[in-house]
């Protein structure tokens, strides 16, 4: 649907529910935020990953009190509100379903737009909300989205405007670290304990495989690295690891990923430069990008080719409800809003947006 | 102050089972009311028969005393669908959200006939939920309790219950109901706004724990 809202009339609440984390937020038309709030669900640890049933009981138990909480930190009423937005995909069905059906419950109550927000595509604009990187930033910029459910290079041309150059086959990155994380005894979600442990190891102590290093394009893969870390581990006795031995197989491993991630990420400027000559930034989204020997792996990198690197602060790279309300912000400046009869989609690549 | 019960409105809201209903309600009356008849679907289904509620009733969230909707036992999607959008219109209207349960509405279905109502709900791989006098317990359909006296059974599962009792011989009859109808969740929800029914919370009786699985030799212990 187009053409029924040129203009934000008010602030924007933004809904986020698309795997473990239930946020919300509100944005004033001009990109400000007004009110942000973000729940990480804790049930899921026991179970080393993300249990869908559990977390789309715990989207529906905690949204209305989020949404609560940040229209009072607002101080805002419903009524004063010019759109409502929700995470309508990529992702797990049944958050999907809660966070489309609250946006879509408050838009019918207010006669409010609503907008259907492609997760990636919120990941993908978030550098351009307003005051976040020094500068601001145009279209087109080159974009590393590595998190634990997702990991491509893009490069984002404009809004519903995004060309996947590559991306992983199996695992994504964070999703590698979770699952090294939980082979090491480091619980779940383990990627932040594997940076923290590898600082106590030494990279070189394993031989560790470097998939897809200087292969052509700038496509991920790590179930094989994974592997080869679980087969290194499943030589030891069950019980604890050494903390010696599994901070040098945590440091070892990381550096494998930083390497490869560079090379890919190498291989996305060139790619991105010969579709936008013009082009000069790098910027990397996710949770992945907290990572600081990865960061500055990749930061080198962009150097070199004389990119600008940049990334949001560390609360907007994970999921977050910010970006949710910004992309919808975008959209109905273009004047893009959805229909009632919006369904969530499971799966909904980039590319599909252009259609 | 909230208006006497009759002159209540209330936007009532179902997609529990293999039905999408939604209906303006008041005083008795449905005012304006949408069903559509579907297995799956219900997020992008159910919103749009709100809108056409409220076009075809010349009415808006404005003036709505309550939400409410059936929380199950049913479809988990379907109650999802249903209870995420009930609390997105109740805030936005501000406007009080009320549960029903499927079982609720359907024994309200049943006339007196001097047999207790026992409503079963399909919940697939051979189980029903069955809910009886307002207590929903899940069984295998070949491992039902004792009826103790006469019964009547209704629900999407009513068939293959009652097959299973008059097979070992219970006292049993087959009502007609087997989804809820939208009037009577509306009025058993009037009934509880009006304080005769007690509170039940607006979340989906799930009934099963989630459906998740422990690692097997559970997780490595921290390293040492």
């Amino acid at each position: 649907m187009q053409g029924a809202y040129t203009q934000v009339k008010g602030p924007v609440l933004g809904l986020e529910s698309s795997c473990d984390e239930t946020a919300a937020a509100i944005l004033a038309p001009d990109g400000q935020i007004l009110a942000e709030t973000v729940l990480s669900q804790t049930a899921h640890a026991a179970f080393g990953g993300v249990v869908p049933e559990i977390a789309a009981r715990a989207h529906l138990a905690h949204l209305p009190g989020l949404v609560a909480r940040v229209m009072a930190e607002a101080g805002l009423n419903f009524a004063d509100l010019g759109a409502v937005a929700a995470s309508a995909g990529p992702g797990l069905i049944g958050g999907l379903i809660v966070g489309s059906g609250f946006a879509k419950g408050v838009a019918l109550a207010r006669g409010l737009p609503f907008v259907a927000v492609n997760h990636l595509e919120a990941h993908a604009l978030t550098p351009r909300l307003p005051g976040l990187l020094p500068q601001p930033v145009a279209f087109p910029y080159l974009l590393l989205l590595m998190s634990g459910g997702h990991c491509q290079c893009v490069a984002v041309e404009g809004v519903g405007r995004h060309r996947r150059l590559g991306g992983t086959i199996d695992d994504a990155v964070g999703e590698a670290f979770d699952k090294v994380g939980k082979l090491l005894g480091l619980g779940w979600p383990g990627g932040p304990a594997v940076e923290a442990l590898a600082r106590e190891g030494q990279a070189d102590a394993f031989a560790l495989p470097r998939p897809l290093l200087g292969r052509a394009g700038c496509d991920f893969s790590f179930s094989g690295l994974k592997t080869a870390v679980a087969q290194l581990i499943g030589k030891f006795p069950a019980g604890s690891l050494p903390r010696q031995t599994a901070a040098d197989i945590a440091a070892s491993f990381q550096r494998a990923v930083a390497d490869v991630m560079a090379d890919r990420a190498s291989h996305a400027i060139a790619m991105f430069r010969a579709l936008h000559p013009e082009g000069r930034l790098l910027v990397v989204a996710g949770g992945v990008a907290a990572n600081t020997l990865l960061r500055t792996a990749l930061q080198t990198v962009a150097e070199r080719h004389g990119f600008t690197f940049a990334a949001p602060p560390l609360r907007l790279c994970g999921d977050n409800a910010v970006m949710v309300a910004w992309t919808a912000i975008e959209r109905l400046r273009l004047g893009l809003v959805d229909g009632m009869d919006h369904a969530p989609r499971p799966r909904w690549p980039l590319e599909a947006l252009a259609a | 102050m909230r208006p006497a019960r009759s002159f209540m409105k209330i936007l009532t809201l179902d997609a529990a089972l293999a039905r999408c209903s939604v209906a303006l309600w008041q005083s008795g009356t449905v005012l304006a009311g949408r069903t559509v008849e579907a297995g799956r679907g219900h997020a992008a289904l159910l919103p749009v028969l709100v809108a056409e509620v409220f076009a075809a009733a010349g009415h808006s969230a404005d003036g709505l005393d309550a939400v409410a909707v059936t929380v199950g036992p049913g479809s988990f999607t379907g109650l999802r669908a249903a209870v995420s959008l009930a609390q997105g219109l109740a805030a936005g209207a501000g406007a009080s959200l009320v549960g029903v349960t499927v079982a609720e509405a359907m024994a309200d279905a049943v006339p007196p006939c001097g047999r207790a109502v026992w409503v079963a709900i399909d919940s697939r791989r051979d189980r029903v939920f069955l809910s009886r006098d307002g207590v929903v317990a899940a069984f295998a359909v070949d491992a039902l309790p004792p009826t103790g006296g006469p019964v009547v059974v209704v629900g999407d599962a009513a068939v293959a219950v009652a097959c299973r009792l008059a097979a070992r011989g219970d006292n049993v009859m087959l009502g007609d109901g087997r989804v809820p109808d939208i009037g009577r969740v509306a009025a058993v929800a009037a009934r509880r706004l009006a304080g005769a029914l007690a509170e039940v919370p607006v979340r989906p009786l799930y009934i099963d724990p989630p459906e998740a699985k422990l690692p097997a030799g559970g997780l490595r212990p921290a390293p040492r």
